[in-house]
């Protein structure tokens, strides 16, 4: 079940659009950053950390902490609190315990 | 020497004297280490961890792969992680006077049995083909090691400490005691330290404290900065070099760790704009995708550079009790556990696995 987390009166939003969450579709409205969106769609783990592939989500949500870091449209590291959603953008959770390895 | 259970004084707390301390101390050896700022404060920490093989020759090479050979049983022994990883090399060659130069270089290591092996344009991009495309050539080798040069030297002085050994931080040594031609301790910001042997292992300050006996050991500062980016998804596995000294190379934790260029600006440890401009565009042309890539932080230490830039180890003609361990140059991360043994069977056994005459202090007059 999405249960939607938008507050449903009294604002004006951007075109609705969709963008893609490891490979699966997500409603959201343009004007809206990839945090917000996902985080409106239910979804509260951005990625998981490299030393203890622990689930991370928002947590300063100004673009300073650097917890919600995504690859976004095939760059790693962006930061999905301070970056707006595009139509057909895809967003992908991050295992950095996996790039440990890499050899 | 000649005491049959020795005092030991070690100054510096940087890898070479974490790793002598570590090895007189599991020898049931009192060793005490004085140290002014902090473990592995300078040259210790500005470096990228490398451990180059493939790039040495002679009695270098048989050292290195020694000093590989110990790291690995100290990394077992201590229970550290010094994050010891066999990632090997891969010098790209842009021009055909590299590529020559490095052909006959090459045909050389192979004769002498290293598996080194010079590759074309097209398997260096199979080999990493996040490499710049436009290369000539390159020279692959699976012999080189990467190691994390402050978990190293913290594990070592874990190991040191825990096998007995003192570690005195903020205790700066200010000169040599002597009497006799003998040295017999050292004078510190805390107090007289008493000692049978003194072990000079303090980078680009051995010099300060060897003019308090009127010895000119000609070492001297050199700047090398240091960057470091974010972690990233693996885009290469090995180290990845140019024909000169700058290199990029990945860490256990994904970032990419650029340097580092010998500059020789006294005791200066500020980091340049000019310098790090430099370093960057090297990086990038040597892996174009770093172009991307965000730099979390730079920094800048002082390497103990030797007119040969090979250290110096060993005894003092003149003054007994007196040992160096000092001048490691650029290399003294890759052969901190070699020499450092060298030193320890000098003081245990009054002798050493390696010719300690290469690298003693006389050898500059006597080559004169």
């Amino acid at each position: 079940m999405v249960v939607d987390r938008r507050i449903a009166q009294g604002l004006e939003r951007g075109r609705p659009i969709e963008i893609e969450l490891d490979g699966e579709k997500v409603g959201c409205f343009e004007g809206e950053t990839i945090a917000a969106a996902l985080i409106a769609s239910g979804r509260r783990t951005l990625r998981h950390s490299q030393k203890h592939d622990a689930p991370r989500g928002i947590f300063c949500g100004m673009g300073i902490c650097f917890e919600c870091l995504m690859t976004v449209d095939g760059v790693p590291n962006v930061r999905s609190c301070v970056t707006y959603v595009k139509p057909g953008m895809k967003v992908e959770t991050q295992h950095e315990a996996a790039w440990k390895e890499g050899r | 020497m000649s005491t049959d259970r020795p005092e030991v004084v070690v100054v510096g707390a940087g890898v070479i004297g974490c790793c002598i301390a570590y090895y007189l101390a599991k020898a049931g050896i009192a060793v005490t280490v004085l140290e002014r700022g902090s473990i592995c404060a300078e040259a210790s920490s500005a470096n990228a961890g490398l451990v180059s093989v493939s790039t040495r020759e002679g009695l270098l090479l048989s050292m290195v792969q020694e000093s590989v050979r110990l790291l690995l049983e100290a990394q077992e022994e201590t229970g550290s992680d010094f994050e010891l990883t066999r990632a090997g090399n891969l010098v790209l060659l842009r021009t055909e006077e590299e590529v020559a130069k490095q052909t006959d270089l090459v045909e050389k290591q192979r004769a002498a049995g290293l598996d080194v092996q010079l590759l074309d344009p097209r398997e260096t991009l199979r080999t990493e083909p996040a490499v710049n495309p436009d290369v000539l050539g390159s020279v692959c080798s699976s012999l080189d090691y990467t190691i994390n040069p402050h978990a190293l030297t913290i594990g070592l002085a874990r190991g040191a400490g825990r096998a007995g050994a003192k570690l005195r931080i903020g205790v700066e040594a200010i000169a040599l005691r002597v009497g006799g031609g003998k040295v017999t301790g050292v004078l510190t910001t805390d107090g007289e330290v008493g000692a049978d042997v003194v072990i000079v292992a303090a980078g680009a300050w051995s010099p300060a404290l060897l003019r308090s006996i009127d010895l000119d050991l000609p070492v001297e500062p050199s700047r090398g900065q240091i960057l470091v980016t974010e972690s990233l998804p693996p885009l290469t596995t090995r180290t990845i070099r140019d024909t000169g000294h700058i290199y990029v190379r990945r860490t256990d934790r994904g970032n990419y760790v650029i340097g580092s260029l010998t500059e020789r600006v006294g005791f200066n440890k500020q980091l340049t704009p000019d310098k790090l401009r430099d370093y960057v565009k090297e990086a990038v042309g040597l892996i174009p995708a770093l172009a991307e890539v965000r730099i979390v932080r730079a920094w800048a230490g002082l390497r103990p550079l030797s007119p040969d830039n090979n250290p110096f180890l060993g005894p003092v003609p003149g003054w007994e009790g007196l040992l160096l361990a000092t001048g490691h140059s650029r290399t003294g991360v890759g052969f901190s556990a070699v020499t450092s043994r060298m030193i320890a069977d000098t003081v245990l056994e009054g002798k050493a696995s390696f010719p300690l005459e290469r690298f003693s202090i006389s050898r500059l007059q006597a080559s004169k």
